[in-house]
């Protein structure tokens, strides 16, 4: 269009006739762009029956039903054994129609899982056919059915309920030498999750009765990889069951209908030596019995027979981090300190990927080379870094160049101060969803350095984030030659309605505020 | 059999045989110790022979082995290698060993998958990919890889360049070209400190050459071109041919003849756009003013869309195409812009060149395609002015990052001539900016921000202006306000169009608890927004010479008002810095309630010896702690 300019409009049209009645299709309100006069009209006829599943907010300007009576044709049959018949027949069609006015665009913004949660829209999920004089057929199915039918299905249930006698020499390899049923499952798992790689996501097997082949290419789609799993852990009797959901990326699934298209993940849930756990086999370094954050959606469902349900709640995922500083004189070097982190399993997890691609100096040289110049930093330690079932733990040491002014300006949190602010917009218009909650306390504690005198100690403070969704705490003291810091931040929530916007982002401004605050040192006379 | 093939079977068997030792297999325990430091992947072998038959016909083969050591190194394991209309690939195999050299997996090119080049950018291209990865996890392990290209149509031919990145080690990469007798081939070594081995047999020509045993190097910023700093060489043809056309490369003058063949008539204009030529221009008086209404004209009714098929790669669409259907790539949208002026009497010619912000400069001695992208240009006495026919909203004459400060290849009626597009000099592109704010009581801070930025530094702000998404106008702001909490309370742009554009940005912001205020002391940064980030690590000595490719001078005036009854406690120094790597120069000064703070960083274009890097270390180090000295201010007595 080669004329187009800022106030052209333009008039688009087109009709789609599809066979697909399970795919009615849906509409949404809301857009990337402000729309002014929204509008959607369906008209059902009776024999059809849709299960109407709305999202959103906003009200509707016209939101109606009418009924009419309409006329329609049939033909059936009309092989080569069987003639056509054919006729009419009569049937109340419900016409409904949806409006709204003043949409506002949508914008993606952190913390955010996905927009589609979010917008006004209206689906459409056909639950069953019954034509006048016909049958009921149910065509929505609940989860018994579909469950069985998953099972017995070549691309899923069938492959792994086989006795896969091929695995057997490779698995005595794999599980030599352990002592319990729970050992033989952590050893499967690790072969698995070492020796094969993500393709990408999928609920389904990338081909029917695959495993084999995918055993000996080494790498498949996340179900491929996991229903391997799952087929070598029933090789040696342990019990093992498909677990599918939907990543927070992907959209909530929905929590009673068996919609399954909206599925797009798959792990496996283990229930050995009266223990049950979750794994996820296709992610590298990731422990045993531990999901990736963006598993944590809510609901999801365990295809086994009778089907069970499940909740990843995010919530229930907490990163807990402790970090500890002492800081003391020494005769010899001045003022010397250390620091030891014990960093949340998902921060572990992320310096574990960078550390697998860049030397621990490197990687040291790059998060201290941002601190003042008076503090110098070395011998850069990690523990744990391959026991990917834990944590990781960093440490360094520190000298501090505290010279000969007279007045020296000293931030108690080091290079751990929050600088910014993680809720940068000034307005915000929907909900905030964090993929877990958070638990990080800082100790300190510090010799007076020699000479020197406290003349001002930042005060303490507690603040509560909505009563009992999070909190922060800055408790500092000065007893004689000594002072004593501890700076704790909880958040207990994970999703934030849209209206506590202002209240969070206020609460980190205040974070970040403290976080900044100094100690004076003067030179004592 | 022919001759040409008997000699590239007894070069095979007589480097088969001196491979023997290694047995194709490669354990990774008989790599020397130097080549495994600092080497995320070690190229074990690597040899590529072209076998040119005449000047459009040539067979290509390829085998390598790579070692991959870690992790880093994982790219390096996939295979990938493009076909089209002049490009075949007829066979390949690949080759998966473990790190004691057992072979695990073979696969042939009928397992390979074949995906095409079509994304966003190219709505057709005849380009498609055959790619392969092993997937394997346990390092060290040794991807090996032989293929056979066949080249029907020459334009280019491969550059041999054994190490192009670092962190990764060689122990033997060789290049063979086979040539008939009477082919004249054309190359040009860089940092190849010996001359490739010629051979003349009675039916042909080879040349050769290879090098062995070569540490992993690291890399450093701000070094020149990799061809510049490694051992390199460019292979080009004399004659060529292809679909059709002959051309000669051995000067920019023949070169240019070939695309002279490949334009021929395929500027006529249909009558109606004569017609709108001339309504547009007749009436104006200068050739200056004529240009810029043609290009308005051309930035308003065309669309940029990239169609690469066959020839279609290097010649355009004819004018007529681009008068009716509206769209073009870079090549038929600046034949078309050449075509209307050229109606209105104005002499335009198409301009060969690479484009990019990064681009490496062409090798002026050595006649190739080295280009990627096609511009035109108005010779004019003074002021040559030059357009880039792909963009919409770009500013008549300007050519900025994407192709400016550079040679390009112009088309002249008679052949091909290598020019300079305009040159940017830190004068050209500035930020200059007038900071006035407040802060109160509390520490909260507000603030009026005005920047100009001109030439290359408005390009940024410009596209904010014209195509970004309010998703990337963010980025923006976050990116160069970085205050922790912050509220824009207004923002206006205004632009001043030409050859050297200018931006003009207001800002008004508004930050809770910007300075921090304790007890009696108040704590504030007071450079707010050009915050250096910068640094360099000191450690190693450093190999390659020091290249800046792009200059700016910033300057920020910064005048804060404080509340009244503080006296000051701690002033940070001024700092005064001139070096090879630019000048940067900042003052404090408080006077009464009112802080003052002038910074000025400005870097020029050049290169510099490697010697020169504690020079770049100190300055970028003393710039990155003033840019963030604190003043602290405290309360007056009484």
């Amino acid at each position: 269009m080669p004329d187009v300019k800022e106030g052209s409009i333009i008039d688009i049209s087109y009709t789609i006739k599809s066979d697909f009645i399970s795919n009615l299709q849906p509409w949404e309100f809301q857009q990337e762009y402000p729309v002014l006069w929204s509008e959607y009209e369906v008209g059902i006829p009776e024999f059809y029956k849709y299960v109407l599943l709305g999202q959103g907010r906003m009200k509707y300007v016209v939101d109606k039903s009418d009924l009419s009576r309409s006329t329609f044709h049939y033909a059936v049959g009309g092989n080569s054994t069987q003639r056509t018949e054919s006729g009419t027949f009569e049937a109340i069609v419900d016409t409904h129609r949806w409006v709204i006015k003043d949409v506002p665009a949508l914008k993606e913004e952190s913390f955010t899982t996905t927009l589609s949660n979010h917008i006004q829209k209206m689906e459409f999920q056909l639950s069953a056919v019954q034509f006048p004089g016909g049958i009921y057929q149910d065509r929505l199915g609940n989860w018994s059915t579909v469950s069985e039918k998953y099972l017995a299905d070549e691309q899923f249930g069938l492959p792994i309920s086989r006795g896969n006698g091929w695995l057997d020499d490779d698995i005595k390899q794999i599980v030599k030498g352990a002592t319990s049923k729970t050992e033989s499952a952590i050893k499967i798992f690790r072969f698995v999750r070492d020796n094969f790689t993500s393709t990408g996501f999928g609920t389904f097997l990338s081909e029917p009765n695959n495993l084999k082949d995918v055993f000996k290419k080494k790498n498949g789609n996340v179900a491929d990889i996991n229903m391997l799993l799952i087929a070598m852990l029933r090789h040696e009797k342990i019990g093992a069951d498909p677990v599918i959901l939907s990543t927070r990326r992907n959209g909530v699934i929905h929590p009673i209908y068996p919609l399954m298209d909206r599925f797009n993940y798959l792990v496996c849930e283990v229930t050995v030596d009266s223990a049950m756990y979750y794994l996820d086999a296709s992610v590298p370094r990731l422990g045993f019995g531990r999901l990736p954050p963006y598993c944590y959606n809510g609901n999801a469902r365990v295809i086994s027979k009778p089907p069970e349900k499940t909740v990843f709640d995010p919530e229930s995922l907490k990163e807990s981090k402790i970090t500890t500083v002492f800081i003391g004189n020494d005769e010899k070097d001045g003022v010397v300190g250390s620091y030891t982190s014990t960093l949340g399993y998902n921060e572990s997890y992320s310096l574990r990927e960078k550390l697998a691609k860049m030397k621990l100096e490197d990687y040291f040289k790059d998060i201290t080379k941002g601190a003042a110049a008076e503090l110098k930093f070395s011998n850069p330690g990690i523990d744990s870094l391959r026991m990917y079932d834990e944590p990781v733990s960093l440490r360094y040491d520190m000298k501090l160049g505290f010279g000969t002014d007279d007045v020296v300006y000293f931030n108690p949190m080091l290079n751990d101060a929050m600088k910014e602010n993680p809720f940068k917009s000034a307005q915000r218009l929907y909900p905030i969803e964090m993929p877990y909650v958070a638990d990080d306390t800082y100790i300190f504690n510090m010799e007076v350095p020699t000479g020197y005198k406290v003349d001002e100690l930042p005060k303490s403070a507690r603040v509560k984030l909505n009563e009992d969704q999070g909190m922060f705490e800055y408790i500092i003291l000065n007893s004689g030659n000594n002072i004593q810091f501890r700076c704790r931040l909880t958040l207990n929530k994970a999703n934030y309605q849209m209206e506590d916007y202002q209240t969070l982002r206020d609460f980190f401004t205040y974070v970040v505020k403290k976080e900044q605050e100094q100690i004076v040192f003067k030179k004592a006379k | 059999m022919s001759i040409i093939k008997k000699i590239v079977f007894l070069l095979l068997f007589f480097m088969n045989g001196s491979f023997c030792a290694y047995a194709a297999e490669y354990p990774v325990s008989v790599i020397p110790d130097s080549l495994l430091k600092k080497a995320n992947m070690v190229k074990r072998m690597e040899q590529t022979i072209i076998e040119i038959k005449g000047p459009g016909k040539a067979r290509i083969y390829r085998k390598y082995a790579y070692t991959i050591l870690n992790e880093a190194g994982e790219r390096y394991a996939a295979f990938y290698d493009y076909y089209d209309k002049f490009r075949a690939i007829n066979s390949i195999t690949g080759t998966l060993y473990d790190a004691m050299g057992n072979k695990l997996k073979q696969v042939k090119k009928k397992d390979i998958e074949d995906v095409s080049d079509r994304d966003e950018m190219n709505l057709m291209t005849d380009l498609r990919f055959k790619y392969h990865n092993f997937y394997y996890k346990n390092y060290p392990f040794t991807i090996e890889y032989e293929e056979e290209v066949e080249l029907n149509g020459i334009e280019r031919l491969p550059t041999w360049s054994p190490l192009p990145e670092p962190y990764v080690s060689l122990e033997n990469s060789k290049v063979i070209v086979v040539t008939p007798k009477e082919y004249s081939l054309r190359y040009k070594e860089f940092n190849y400190d010996r001359l490739p081995v010629i051979n003349e047999a009675e039916n042909g020509k080879t040349y050769l050459w290879e090098l062995k045993s070569t540490m992993a190097s690291e890399g450093e910023l701000y070094s020149p071109e990799w061809n510049e700093i490694s051992p390199t060489v460019l292979i080009a043809p004399t004659d060529f041919e292809i679909e059709g056309y002959k051309g000669k490369m051995d000067s920019w003058l023949h070169y240019g003849q070939f695309y002279n063949q490949l334009n021929l008539g395929r500027d006529i204009l249909p009558g109606t756009t004569k017609q709108k030529v001339h309504e547009l221009t007749d009436g104006l008086n200068s050739d200056r003013e004529k240009v810029k209404v043609l290009y308005g004209y051309l930035q308003q009714n065309t669309r940029y869309i990239s169609i690469q098929l066959g020839i279609g790669g290097l010649q355009p669409f004819d004018a007529t195409f681009v008068a009716n259907k509206k769209y073009g790539d870079c090549k038929a949208l600046s034949n078309f812009m050449c075509a209307m002026l050229k109606e209105a009497g104005i002499k335009a010619n198409t301009v060969l060149i690479e484009g990019g912000d990064d681009a490496t400069p062409v090798v002026a001695d050595f006649p190739s395609d080295q280009f990627n992208h096609v511009i035109a240009c108005v010779p004019m006495q003074k002021d040559t002015v030059w357009l880039e026919c792909t963009s919409q909203n770009k500013q008549a004459g300007f050519m900025g990052s994407f192709t400016g400060n550079r040679n390009a290849l112009l088309i002249a009626e008679d052949g091909g001539y290598l020019v300079s597009t305009p040159h940017y000099t830190s004068a050209d592109n500035l930020q200059l900016r007038k900071i006035n704010a407040t802060i109160d009581a509390d520490g909260n801070l507000v603030v009026k921000v005005n920047t100009r930025f001109t030439g290359q530094q408005q390009e940024l702000p410009h596209n904010l202006m014209h195509v970004a998404t309010k998703e990337e106008r963010e980025k923006y702001m976050n990116s160069r306000i970085n205050l922790p909490t912050y509220k824009v309370l207004k923002i206006d742009y205004y632009e001043i169009n030409g050859p050297l554009p200018i931006v003009d940005e207001y800002l008004e912001i508004e930050s809770p608890n910007y300075a921090s205020i304790t007890g009696k002391r108040l704590f504030v940064i007071p450079n707010l927004f050009n915050k250096s980030s910068t640094k360099f690590s000191k450690e190693g000595q450093r190999k390659t010479p020091i290249e800046f490719r792009y200059a700016f001078k910033d300057v920020d005036t910064i005048n804060i008002t404080i509340p009244p009854g503080y006296t000051t406690e701690s002033m940070p120094k001024d700092v005064s810095i001139k070096n090879v790597a630019g000048i940067y120069n900042i003052s404090f000064k408080v006077n009464d309630n009112k802080i003052e703070v002038i910074r000025v960083n400005e870097r020029t274009q050049g290169r510099y010896p490697a010697s020169g890097y504690d020079e770049l270390v100190k300055l970028y180090d003393e710039m990155y702690k003033a840019d963030r000295a604190r003043i602290v201010l405290v309360k007056k007595e009484g």
